[in-house]
């Protein structure tokens, strides 16, 4: 390990250091020092007397150690605060330090990002699509359509929502080839101890069940909070038309927790033909046009994908987890955007739609 | 320059027992010292969660090399020095990766000037995602410091280190850093002046008994008697 005593710490440059003086020229800069003494009270009685007598004839210097006194002032009022509750138990269990970032949960993320208040934007209409991996998830005990909503992800995309390639699960399972965005790619996991080998699991239930055998589906309840937990995010910030926030995929990372973002492309160019490739974003931005939704594509635009549409209210606050629309694939291949269902359900994909924003203008 | 060593610190028994590896004295030192060590990066890195993450970063490097200490510093000055250095580590990471250049309030920042910012322009949030205790004002104008100047009155003015510490943890001299935080106090004045930032009545600090300030609510990392020794 590093003796620390070994670097000193290395501060950037000071390019104001040698700069200019606030004290009127003429001015040595030890004056500075000097004054930082007098506001001090430490100065010795010999220097004291020297200063004092220069403040009587300089306003200059008078103003400059008022500011000083301000400035005093503000930093008095600058409290101390808490350090985060669970920073001791961090430390004093010598977990390896995190990497910046990358575990931070996706809902300690997100709860900060939509906490009341937290965001009201009044111009732009801002939506993070998250999308779900392919996994299966049964939704509260007694489901009906075990398996239909499995075996059409299997069919032929010919309905209404054509141009939709169903979500395969098989395909979405698959590593990417490039090992970079794909869905269930371990990498996804927004919480890092385990979400792959979850996944995994799930995974391995899901293609189970689309055996067909019915009776050995595992009867498994959770909330919808807990299988997102679970389940490989994808996420997706869409902006209004011409409002695609520079660096917008800085705030996907920071609200999801990947980081860096899993594409080698993100820091040079079409970020959003990376997601639409890896992350099968096509079938959402289909899906949100069934829906009566706007979407403009990267091949439309040549800004990414863009959106108007409206927000659960203007306000920015964001409605609890379990009244956000879901954008759900029915047993015939049909995306509809509905209310997380009370009830239960067997669902292979989930699209969630977070609206942040207000309505685009 | 510097704080005298060992004999006077307060740390140095707990440093021992640490080292021998009880964990009771690791966990002192962690109260003793989180406190600071966090604000510290919480005021440099303006976001709270980098802030815990350099600090457990720098408790876990400082608990993991005690053994090298030597006792030449006290216990706080070495530490510290840890957590400047991992504060300036992450700042560095930031420049190299602008993805990583990234603070929860820019967000809403409406000082972009894009269209809507990162998010949209709207209103600033009240707070940030932890409460971080500083007015808009105030916020903006730490953040517009350098960042040499605003580490040197975040640890004298607002952790209330003396400078002579303060120069060590920063390894320059005590006429620098008392000049850093003169220039940055100045341009905080003058910059929270411009915004028409005016301080609460009576939150003012005439005088300032030596160089230790803020002792009252601080983690007592200070010994107060060992100033002079």
């Amino acid at each position: 390990m590093d003796h620390p005593r070994d670097h000193e710490p290395q501060l950037p440059p000071l390019p104001d250091e040698s700069g200019p003086s606030p004290f009127p020229a003429g001015h040595v800069d030890a004056w500075e020092a000097l004054a930082v003494d007098y506001l001090d009270g430490t100065l010795p009685p010999e220097t004291l007397g020297t200063v004092e007598a220069h403040l009587r004839d300089c306003t200059p210097c008078r103003e400059a150690l008022e500011a000083q006194r301000l400035a005093l002032t503000i930093a008095a009022a600058i409290p101390q605060i808490e350090p985060p509750e669970d920073l001791r138990a961090r430390v004093l269990s010598g977990a390896a330090p995190r990497p910046p970032k990358a575990a931070r949960s996706f809902w300690e993320r997100f709860r900060a990002l939509t906490r009341p208040g937290a965001l009201v934007p009044a111009a732009a209409i801002v939506v993070l699509l998250l999308v779900v991996g392919a996994a299966a998830v049964r939704l509260l005990p007694g489901g009906g359509g075990t398996d239909s909503a499995l075996k059409s992800g299997e069919a032929p995309a010919t309905t209404a929502a054509a141009g939709l390639r169903s979500a395969d699960q098989t395909t979405a399972a698959n590593a990417q080839p490039e090992g970079q965005v794909g869905p269930d790619s371990s990498e996804y996991g927004a919480e890092p101890e385990g979400v792959g080998g979850e996944a995994g699991t799930t995974l391995e239930r899901s293609q189970m069940e689309a055996a067909g055998d019915e009776s050995s589906v595992p009867e498994t309840t959770t909330t919808i909070a807990e299988a997102l937990a679970e389940m490989p995010i994808v996420p997706v910030w869409v902006s209004a038309p011409g409002q695609q926030p520079e660096g917008w995929a800085a705030v996907v990372e920071e609200v999801t927790g990947l980081s860096p973002l899993p594409s080698a492309s993100v820091q040079t160019g079409p970020v959003f033909a990376a997601l639409m490739e890896h992350a099968q974003i096509d079938l959402l931005v289909a899906a949100l046009r069934a829906n009566g939704l706007d979407v403009a594509t990267p091949g439309d635009s040549g800004e990414g994908v863009s959106t108007t549409t409206t927000g659960p209210d203007s306000t920015g606050l964001l409605p609890p987890l379990d009244t956000l629309p879901v954008l759900k694939r029915s047993s015939d291949g049909d995306y509809s955007l509905e209310s997380v269902p009370s009830g239960s359900a067997e669902v292979t994909r989930y699209v969630v739609v977070i609206l942040t924003g207000a309505t685009a203008r | 320059m510097g704080a005298p060593a060992t004999q006077a610190d307060p740390d140095s028994i707990l440093v021992q027992r640490a080292r021998s590896g009880d964990p009771s004295a690791t966990a002192e030192l962690y109260q003793r010292h989180s406190r600071r060590a966090y604000n510290l990066a919480l005021r440099m890195l303006g976001d709270p969660w980098d802030a815990a993450d350099v600090s457990q970063e720098a408790f876990i490097k400082a608990f993991g090399a005690l053994r090298d200490f030597k006792g030449e510093a006290r216990f706080s000055t070495w530490f510290h020095r840890i957590v400047v250095n991992a504060v300036y580590d992450h700042l560095r990471r930031r420049r190299l990766d602008p993805l990583e250049e990234w603070e929860i309030d820019r967000l809403s920042s409406p000082a972009t000037g894009r269209p809507g910012g990162i998010l949209a322009a709207g209103a600033r949030s009240a707070v940030d995602p932890v409460q971080d205790g500083l007015s808009e004002p105030v916020r903006e104008a730490l953040k517009a410091l350098n960042e040499g100047f605003r580490l040197a009155v975040v640890l004298c003015d607002l952790l209330g280190f003396d400078y002579a510490e303060a120069a060590e943890i920063l390894g320059v001299q005590e006429g620098t850093v008392k000049s850093r935080i003169f220039r940055a106090r100045a341009q905080l004045a003058r910059q929270l002046t411009e915004s028409g930032y005016a301080p609460a009545e009576g939150a003012a600090r005439k005088d300032r008994p030596g160089n230790h300030r803020s002792e009252g609510s601080v983690t007592p990392v200070h010994d107060p008697t060992d100033r002079h020794a």
